[in-house]
């Protein structure tokens, strides 16, 4: 048959079927959009740190890195600019702070630079004024940033304040889409180099270069370079900072792929059901077809073409819906992770989110379609719709035992392997939690294996207790399900994998939130109000400031201690590390729920002696570390400390080091604070010491003053903020799994009608066939769920102790059942409220029909 | 004993006469007695099973199953007529796939009685029908003879007092079609139900006490030939 042939055979065709073709396009469209959605969430973020970072800096290839917040003097550029080899240096001071203007305030990335920065071509510089205007310094703004704070007209002033300073900035243009693409999402505030240095009040320091080297002297220049910063700089490839992002964004990117896949899992399924609509239709084209004579290959061709047609117009259907989703659902959210990297709001839609998507779309349609595929082959041609040539049968070995069928072999068999699966995802949880993704796979192919046993042992019970009481609902009830095959099994399937994915993440995202707001609490316990530089970027109290006159803040009432606090951010390996610095007398130093290994006293004890630190056991891992041994900062002015315990990461992903204040001055070679952490004599309400702290500070002093609860409610809203798109995702994951189940089910329910009709006409009455519709979708659903609901707790403990044991995280495990049964009663309840009604109409069915065939 | 009395349905046609499907049947089938009813195709046999099944409700007469007149029962009445008094073969065979023979049969009694009671009550009657090996098979792995002879046993479950078989032997080949046709005389003989067969089959006047011939909605004397045998 010629392809245009095909093409005609489809469309006359499609008369017939077009309700149900409409009703599987929309299945396998929510299942693309779903896909969608969430791969693009998944990789904007990292998108946009590589773009922001790219942007920047255009064709260089090396970048000479300040280790220290403070940068290096910018007459270091005239020594790397006179590198053989070098063909373009460029310096940048880049600085954390707060843009403010009348409609509001933003947390914005400040980067200076001058002119040599637009010759390495940067697609976010290109263009751009980086001259001081007329001798005045002037910031740059991408146009949304600009609208968001309400500085949109030229020499307008914004306020940015940073590094406990404050100060006035005239606008001097805003960047458009036009310009700069989708950078324009960035936080970033561009001005003139020696602008930045009167901002921030380093003088002529910088704090990287940006290097081009001539072609073919990149090993030569990198070698150079390295010398030049004898050990006090980095000298890294310009791509550092996506590396450093990627380890930082590991733990949430692993846990939105998993759970992506997970809704990907349950798109596919709705697709397969919606298709599976399609089936008997084609069974009897497929019929057809052959009784006609032609060959099974034509057959193929003619579904194939079904396929891709369907396939086509629902991936289209799907990418738009997707779009919509991920602009309007699911956003991506940095989070705790803009607190140390510049990374932008915008969505990139890459090629690969595009192609997976529509790579789901068609599978499922394929597969769905090719249903039929064995008794296409079959030598039979009736094979397709079951009906034997001879009517003989009869054969012996179809007895059933006992009445109701009894769990088949098949099930069995296939909840065997579900049994190995499960095995071996245990044999990970305990053994190597790092695998959670793999384990979550084979606890997810565990799932899906043992569902056809469970739902057969379901049937096989509900069937025995039948027998004990008069009426025929539970008998037709069971008798339906256990011939319904492979589409009872697929709808129960969407149900439990939606619910297995619903309690395991919401229960690790509970865990996690849980463990971070300890870690919150706890670090903020040893002090009562902490002073620090304004701005929402310094949550961690990570930007340095010069000490104020620390007896102005001594003389405020009801101040008992004021004490020096140290905090940065340190680049070890590929990872952006937490350095906390507490002072010596902080009390406790580490809270004891950080602890991951080690004495907590002799700890405290070395760390308060000097010379010692605590480490994060995550990274002590990965450079194969242990208590007591040394370890080499890459610190501005490198120190070996030795290890005196193992913490979690308390609450910053690439992880953390606790060491006392003094020590941090001398691996910073800085006596500048992060913070003043002030306590507050016994009964003094903390609202009024930070009213008197602020009054002592004065209005321009660029500095923060909130109680210690306050803090860490903020940084508790950060946290939960940062877990925002897995909460979407749960939530999203049961309502499209309970549209899903109620669609199939409804349609499952509607093309049963002349079975229906037939009961009618045995004498059962329509309330019978209501409540027996009610029944089975009660069975199908409730074992479906409540499987996935069991499953899903196992995955909890799953991604609980991976996100422990690998990330590090401080995880308070536990396993929510009740949280777990309440998801799996309202899913089941508001399947079958919907399904409510078209079993209601289905059960109107005129008795007659049935002697319609 | 069934008795139609002066049945008629008339649909109505657009810009014309009513169609006349049913046109003042009058019939008396008593206990125990088969009657064939013949007719090609249009002639009014399905309407008139569907009336004397209460699927369909009459334009104008009276139905009566001994004195009393269905032609008024609500819906509910109906339902339990039709699962209590009435057993209806088909020449489809509406057997539960993947469910046993047994199983099968026994779908009417087991709105009154427990499974096993209703296991109880209708394996004799298997037996009968030459099924007491088979009645733990599964449906499909039946023959088809087998599964007309599982409908039988499933319309006479409850003891109906009417049977109606609309082309009962339609599927099968004549052997089997002649021992379905045997064994519908000798059980409604054996529990005096009055029964009705629709069918093309020739053979099945063989069978019958009576056959009638209903051609344009009006009953007649049957007179063999190969118009009203021929299927439409």
């Amino acid at each position: 048959m010629s392809p245009l042939n095909a093409l005609h055979l489809y469309r006359v065709r499609l008369r017939a079927r077009f309700w149900q073709e409409c009703f599987a396009v929309v299945g396998i469209a929510a299942g693309v959009a779903l896909l969608f959605a969430s791969q693009v969430a998944n990789s904007s973020l990292q998108s946009s740190v590589s773009q922001l970072s790219r942007g920047i800096a255009g064709n260089a290839t090396l970048q000479l890195l300040a280790r220290d917040p403070h940068g290096f003097p910018a007459a270091t550029l005239t020594r790397v600019r006179a590198i053989p080899g070098v063909r373009v240096a460029a310096p940048v001071l880049e600085a954390g702070a707060q843009a403010s203007g009348p409609r509001g305030s933003s947390s914005v990335q400040l980067i200076g630079a001058d002119t040599s920065l637009s010759q390495l071509g940067g697609a976010l510089v290109r263009g751009t004024q980086l001259r001081p205007f007329g001798g005045i310094g002037a910031v740059v703004l991408p146009a949304p940033l600009a609208r968001t704070i309400g500085v949109t007209r030229f020499g307008q002033e914004a306020l940015l304040q940073l590094d406990g300073r404050t100060a006035q900035a005239p606008l001097y243009s805003q960047l458009h889409s036009s310009q700069i693409g989708a950078l324009v999402h960035s936080s970033v505030a561009i001005v003139p180099l020696s602008f930045a240095q009167e901002l921030t009040g380093l003088g002529a320091r910088v704090s990287r270069i940006l290097i081009q080297p001539a072609a073919g002297s990149q090993p030569r220049v990198l070698a150079a370079l390295q010398r030049l910063a004898a050990g006090r700089e980095n000298v890294e490839a310009v791509d550092y900072e996506e590396r450093l992002f990627a380890k930082a964004a590991a733990a949430s990117n692993q846990s939105t792929a998993l759970f992506s896949a997970i809704s990907a899992l349950v798109g596919f399924l709705f697709a397969f059901n919606a298709v599976l609509l399609t089936v008997p239709q084609r069974r009897r084209l497929v019929v057809d077809l052959r009784r006609d004579g032609y060959e099974p290959r034509t057959v193929i061709a003619v579904l194939l073409l079904d396929a891709i047609v369907l396939g086509l117009i629902a991936c289209a259907l799907g990418l738009v819906l997707g779009e919509e989703l991920s602009i309007h659902v699911l956003h991506s959210n940095p989070a705790f992770l803009s607190l140390a990297f510049a990374v932008g709001s915008e969505r990139f839609v890459s090629w690969q989110s595009i192609a997976f998507a529509l790579a789901g779309g068609m599978g499922a349609a394929i597969v769905a379609v090719l249903t039929p595929l064995r008794d296409i082959l079959s030598r039979d041609p009736l094979a397709a719709i079951g009906a034997p040539e001879s009517s003989g049968g009869g054969g012996g070995d179809g007895k059933s035992t006992g009445g109701w069928r009894a769990p088949a072999h098949a099930p069995a068999r296939a909840a065997l392997a579900g049994v190995v699966c499960l095995v071996a995802a245990t044999a990970i949880l305990l053994e190597a939690p790092d695998a959670a993704i793999p384990g979550m796979v084979l606890l997810v192919a565990s799932l899906l294996l043992v569902l056809p046993y469970a739902l057969a042992l379901a049937l096989e019970i509900v069937g025995r207790l039948a027998r004990l009481v008069a009426g025929v609902v539970p008998h037709v009830a069971t008798m339906e399900l256990g011939a319904a095959g492979a589409r009872a099994v697929a709808i129960a399937a969407t149900g439990a994998i939606a619910i297995f994915g619903s309690v395991a993440i919401q229960g690790a995202h509970g865990d996690l939130l849980h463990g971070l707001e300890n870690a919150a609490r706890d670090v903020n316990a040893s002090t009562d109000v902490w002073v620090s530089p304004a701005g929402s970027y310094n949550l961690l109290n990570t930007t340095p400031f010069a000490p104020v006159d620390r007896s102005k803040l001594e003389r405020v009432a009801g101040v008992r201690a004021v004490r020096l606090y140290r905090s940065g951010l340190l680049d070890y390996g590929d990872r952006r590390v937490l350095v906390m610095a507490p002072p010596a007398q902080a009390r406790p130093l580490l809270p004891a729920t950080q602890l991951v290994r080690g004495n907590l006293r002799r700890a405290e004890e070395r760390v308060r002696a000097g010379g010692w630190l605590i480490l994060s056991q995550a990274i002590a891992s990965e450079h194969h570390l242990h208590i007591g041994q040394a370890i080499a900062l890459p610190t501005p002015l490198p120190r070996q400390m030795r290890i005196a315990a193992l913490s979690t990461n308390i609450g910053w992903a690439p992880g953390a080091i606790v060491m006392n204040a003094d020590d941090y001055a001398r691996a910073w070679g800085s006596g500048d604070a992060s913070a003043y952490s002030i306590l507050l004599n016994p009964g003094v309400p903390p609202a009024r010491a930070v009213r008197d702290i602020r009054r002592a500070l004065g209005a321009s002093s660029g500095l923060a003053v909130q109680s210690a609860a306050l803090h860490t409610l903020r940084q508790s809203a950060l946290s939960r903020q940062a877990l925002a798109r897995l909460t979407q995702i749960a939530t999203l994951i049961p309502i499209v799994a309970v549209l899903a189940m109620a669609a199939a089910m409804g349609a499952m329910i509607w093309q049963r009608r002349p079975r229906l009709a037939k009961l009618k006409l045995e004498g059962l009455p329509r309330a019978d066939l209501w409540h027996t519709i009610l029944l089975e979708s009660l069975l199908l659903l409730g074992v479906g769920c409540l499987t996935g609901a069991i499953f899903g707790l196992y995955g909890q403990q799953l991604a609980d102790r991976a996100l422990a044991q690998t990330i590090n995280f401080p995880v308070v495990y536990s396993v929510t059942v009740l949280a777990a049964l309440s998801s799996l009663a309202l899913m089941t309840a508001t399947a079958l409220a919907i399904l409510a009604i078209p079993g209601w109409l289905a059960s109107s069915v005129p008795a007659a029909l049935a002697l319609q065939d | 004993m069934l008795e139609l009395r002066n049945l008629v349905k008339h649909y109505p046609a657009i810009g014309g006469e009513p169609v006349r499907a049913v046109d003042g049947v009058s019939l008396t089938v008593a206990p125990g007695e088969t009657v064939a009813l013949y007719g090609p195709s249009g002639s009014g046999k399905t309407t008139l099973l569907l009336m004397i099944a209460m699927l369909l409700a009459p334009t104008a007469g009276e139905i009566l199953i001994g004195e009393r007149d269905i032609s008024t029962l609500s819906e509910h009445e109906a339902s339990h007529f039709r699962l209590s008094e009435l057993g209806f073969i088909r020449q489809s065979f509406d057997l539960l796939p993947g469910v046993s023979a047994i199983d099968n049969a026994t779908l009417k009694l087991l709105k009154t009685r427990r499974w096993r009671e209703a296991r109880r009550e209708i394996a004799p009657l298997l037996a009968r029908l030459g099924l007491g090996e088979r009645m733990n098979h599964r449906s499909e792995t039946l023959s088809m003879g087998e599964r007309q002879r599982v409908m039988i046993a499933r319309a006479l479950s409850t003891g109906p007092r009417l049977l109606l078989a609309d082309e009962p032997t339609g599927s099968l080949d004549s052997r089997r079609g002649r021992e379905v046709l045997e064994l519908l005389r000798e059980l409604s003989r054996e529990r005096e139900v009055a029964a009705v067969i629709v069918s093309h089959d020739p053979m099945a006047a063989e069978y019958a006490d009576r056959v009638l011939t209903l051609l344009d909605g009006r009953l007649g004397e049957h007179s063999p030939n190969h118009e009203v045998y021929a299927r439409g």
